[in-house]
């Protein structure tokens, strides 16, 4: 009995609050729509003067015509934002498009992720890879060096069971050795590197790295092992 | 000469760039490959930044509060990360602080990774003796790029310890 009671009482206070959330939105339903960000925008639209603010049973149809324009006005605003944006993409290709909000600056130019810079950072680097690779062939040959040089090379390859099977030429001149490595499968493990480059630092400080791919898609990376070091520059000076 | 250069947009890139590559030409004609020592843009990192290298000896390093130590009898290997303060491409230089309360050899390679993963260059350095010492490890700018990361990695001795390290960008 006193349960049956309790249940009128509560369909009594839900009708009303069904009948206002159907036929105005409801704030509370607005908000779950359109995110959390979206509500300061949202209060300023709805409050920007005292006449416009609505809440609970004041509201009137005159309230609801200018909540309705005032969302009609939002709406053509965003698609007015939309549309720029959509403009800006097709302008950039595939760049991506940084999306900011009223008064917030856009980031910083980043070049991880601008296709242009690293296309140009990669087209500097191949030049100075070339003008390495020249200076090898350029470079005289020293038997004794070379082949004392190598072993230690071959070695610290071995030591590596992955990276021993990847080694493709060890060749050594009087001052730098160059390593062809294929990258096509495994590769060379990461963790590997840094060991290598200790285990051959005694005879091989400095090394370059060049990562090609040939017309056959193969890919290839080449180690320039030097023993010349750019030594630091005395701090004092 | 490079230091604090805000790079807002690609047209103030190239020209920083294009002043950085006349100037850096100029640089290593003078000085060799080595560039000058307080010419780049300086950032300062804390030695107790190092981890374990490697799985399964997360226990064998003590972060102190003046840097990494290696409280082992053996040696440890130690990675420490650099965060970079600039884009720029000219290399980088890192200086060391580092303690060995007794005798040992530490050893450490400074890397340059692209930001794809791939290694662009290294340079290794050694020291063997007791007490303090500061080396440098210099990467020129074949090994560098303005989106390359740079770590160190070392071989710490019993008991030695990795203070700090200041690095320049170029």
């Amino acid at each position: 009995m006193r349960l049956s009671y309790l249940a009128l009482v509560g369909a009594a206070a839900a009708l009303p609050l069904a009948i206002y959330v159907t036929y105005t939105g409801g704030p509370s339903a607005r908000e779950t729509a359109t995110g959390a960000s979206a509500a300061p925008m949202e209060a300023a639209a709805f409050q920007a003067s005292p006449e416009e603010t609505v809440s609970g049973s004041h509201r009137t149809a005159e309230g609801t015509d200018k909540e309705m324009a005032a969302l009609r006005k939002e709406v053509t605003h965003l698609r007015a934002e939309v549309s720029a944006l959509r403009q800006q993409w097709r302008a950039q290709g595939s760049r991506q498009v940084v999306v900011t909000g009223e008064g917030e600056e856009a980031p910083p130019h980043n070049p991880r992720i601008d296709p242009a810079a690293q296309a140009e950072a990669q087209r500097r680097r191949q030049e100075q890879m070339a003008v390495l690779e020249a200076a090898f062939r350029q470079e005289s040959a020293d038997y004794q060096w070379s082949s004392q040089t190598a072993m230690v090379v071959q070695e610290a390859l071995t030591s590596n069971e992955t990276a021993q099977t990847v080694v493709r030429n060890v060749e050594c001149r009087s001052r730098t050795c160059r390593v062809e490595v294929v990258n096509d499968g495994p590769g060379i493990p990461a963790d590997f590197m840094p060991m290598f480059a200790m285990q051959v630092a005694s005879v091989l400080p400095s090394i370059t790295a060049n990562h090609v791919e040939d017309a056959n898609g193969v890919k290839t990376t080449i180690l320039y092992l030097s023993r010349d070091v750019a030594e630091p520059p005395d701090e004092g000076g | 000469l490079f230091g604090n250069v805000q790079l807002s947009n690609g047209d103030v890139m190239k020209s920083v760039n294009t002043l950085g590559m006349i100037l850096g030409v100029g640089m290593i004609a003078a000085l060799g490959s080595a560039p000058e020592a307080y010419a780049g843009v300086y950032s300062n990192h804390h030695g107790s930044i190092c981890h374990n290298s490697f799985a399964g000896a997360d226990t064998s390093l003590n972060h102190m509060a003046n840097g990494t130590q290696n409280p082992t009898t053996g040696i440890a290997y130690a990675t420490c990360p650099l965060v970079r303060a600039t884009t720029n491409t000219y290399g980088a230089l890192a200086y060391l602080d580092i303690y060995n309360a007794i005798s040992g050899t530490t050893q450490c390679t400074f890397l340059s990774y692209d930001y794809n993963g791939t290694l662009l260059g290294s340079t290794s350095a050694s020291w063997t003796g007791t007490g303090y010492y500061r080396f440098g490890l210099s990467l020129g700018s074949g090994k560098s790029t303005a989106t390359s990361n740079y770590s160190v990695v070392c071989t710490i001795p019993s008991n030695g310890n990795i203070l700090d390290i200041d690095l320049y960008e170029y």
